[in-house]
């Protein structure tokens, strides 16, 4: 992989003194700055929990390589200090005291020692990025104030502080978890093909809205260039996405993190997805209504779902984009009803079958039209096997005239909602007629001659 | 390869595999179904393509595949 950068990432969690105050969360964070900027194409000087010497010893020899590299990375998470203007790193063998010339010329680690390595290469990309603005605690001493002063640097460079001048940063007493600041900053390098100035602004918002306001993030540069930690062009991110989908185990978490990674809406992943697919070997053809198709279905089984005119999933909105799906033509969504029936005597009864190819399911209501005849039974049944019966009593010497009509679409099941369409759109036949409040209505009227079972 | 000779190949391990499944009298249940998914994906990953792609070719070739058996 060609390298693009050298970086150093210095991490103090642990200090000699008691009276300086761990910082657990500052190892975890070391560490996930190194390994996220190696896989990035960074080579990188590690230095965790070093005293003075070691550390001005690793500095020296990332100042003496920056010529070698176009892009210089200084990342420091620890404890930090300004002194009359001029911000120090705390290595792990300082000692609390009081004397201020003392402490800087013995203890303390200038930061001006990267400025001016920086200064000295200005058409390099240089970055600082420092999670340094804890708890001081020199405070009490009398001659610093709490968080970093501001940087001035030369051109070429960008820095980044965990929160604003003269302010705190959040870290949190866990070997396991990162600093806030760092947590985001490593999530947002991840997005490919998003400038510097991009990324930092993500990671403020995130921070500004965990941290409910009280830390917000500050930079401030003087780069001639875009500059890009990640770029991947499309082919890379579609056969990402591909990888991803396939090989998930949640499908639906998946697509919101990759909408989020990549800003670019479900519908979107979902067509490079298949897009990808269709170009492996093998790979069938489909054109973008039936990907639009198959992924509007895909959605709705992975537990999607739409209210209030927006897309949820476990309870949150999402980006799902436009379904541009095949929508059915009329003459094939279009339901020609047809009824036929046959009848039976059964003991003192007539039996009535009516058979049709509406769905089943469908809820259809009977009702004696004649006065000598009586329907025996519930006067309502839904289509079973494709037929209703119902079953009628009375004079049968005599010619019956019934009436069967659905019932109120509100009372069929969704299944065949789906069929009929809305409000029985779909339906077409010369029994039907249209209601205005209610929609296609079925009526049939049937005249049965009983008599002629005997 | 180009997708031609790649589709030829995968034709030709499903040829085995076919054969592989009718002497196993594995039925066609959902144990059968996840072996079957199984040794399509295996082909799959040997081809760089997916197990559906590659249960697509084995269709497009059945007839051929069916007849040389």
């Amino acid at each position: 992989m060609l390298k693009h950068g050298i970086a150093i990432i210095i991490s103090n969690s642990e200090y000699d003194d008691s009276n300086i105050i761990d910082l657990p969360s500052c190892k975890k964070d070391g560490e996930d700055v190194s390994s996220t900027l190696y896989e990035m194409g960074f080579d990188i000087i590690k230095v965790s929990d070093s005293c003075r010497d070691n550390m001005i010893e690793k500095i020296i020899e990332f100042i003496e390589i920056i010529p070698l590299y176009q892009t210089n990375f200084f990342y420091y998470s620890g404890h930090g200090l300004q002194i009359d203007g001029k911000n120090y790193i705390i290595p792990k063998d300082t000692k609390l005291q009081s004397n201020k010339d003392l402490l800087i010329r013995t203890s303390l680690v200038d930061i001006d020692l990267i400025i001016n390595g920086f200064k000295n290469n200005p058409d390099k990309t240089n970055i600082i990025v420092l999670d340094a603005c804890r708890t001081n605690p020199f405070l009490s001493k009398g001659f610093t104030n709490k968080g970093l002063a501001e940087i001035s640097a030369g051109t070429g460079t960008f820095i980044s502080y965990a929160t604003s001048p003269n302010d705190v940063s959040i870290g949190y007493n866990s070997e396991n978890l990162n600093s806030l600041f760092t947590k985001y900053f490593i999530q947002n390098i991840g997005k490919p093909n998003l400038t510097i100035e991009d990324i930092f602004k993500l990671t403020r918002i995130d921070v500004e809205n965990e941290s409910e306001g009280t830390q917000v993030p500050w930079e401030s540069t003087s780069l001639k260039g875009g500059f890009y930690f990640l770029t991947k062009d499309e082919n890379e991110i579609n056969e990402e996405i591909y990888n991803e989908i396939t090989n998930s185990i949640d499908e639906g978490s998946i697509l919101v993190n990759l909408s989020e990674k990549y800003r670019i809406t479900i519908t979107e992943i979902y067509k490079r997805y298949y897009y990808h697919k269709m170009n492996l070997p093998g790979g069938i053809y489909l054109g973008d209504t039936e990907i639009f198709s198959l992924a509007l279905k895909r959605i709705l089984d992975l537990g999607y779902y739409y209210r209030n005119y927006r897309w949820y999933f476990r309870g949150k909105p999402v980006r799902m984009g436009e379904f541009l799906h095949r929508v059915p033509t009329l003459e094939e969504s279009t339901l020609d009803v047809e009824f036929s029936f046959h009848t039976y005597k059964a003991k003192d009864n007539v039996v009535l079958e009516i058979f049709t190819n509406l769905p089943e399911g469908m809820k259809f209501g009977c009702k004696t039209v004649s006065p000598d005849h009586k329907l025996k039974g519930s006067a309502s049944c839904e289509v079973k096997n494709r037929k209703l019966v119902f079953e009628l009593g009375g004079d049968l010497n005599k010619y019956v005239e019934i009436e069967i009509f659905n019932l109120s679409y509100s009372l069929q099941p969704e299944s065949v909602l789906e069929s009929i369409g809305d409000r029985g759109q779909n339906i077409k036949s010369e029994n039907s007629y249209y209601d205005s409040i209610n929609g296609y209505q079925i009526k049939k009227h049937l005249i049965i001659c009983t008599y002629l079972q005997q | 390869m180009n997708k031609l000779q790649l589709e030829k190949k995968i034709a030709e391990e499903c040829k085995a595999l076919l054969a592989e499944l009718k002497q196993s009298n594995q039925k066609f249940d959902e144990n059968g179904l996840k072996a079957l998914q199984i040794r399509l994906w295996e082909i799959g990953d040997k081809y760089g393509t997916d197990g559906a792609n590659v249960f697509n070719i084995c269709m497009k070739h059945f007839n051929q595949i069916d007849e040389e058996q």
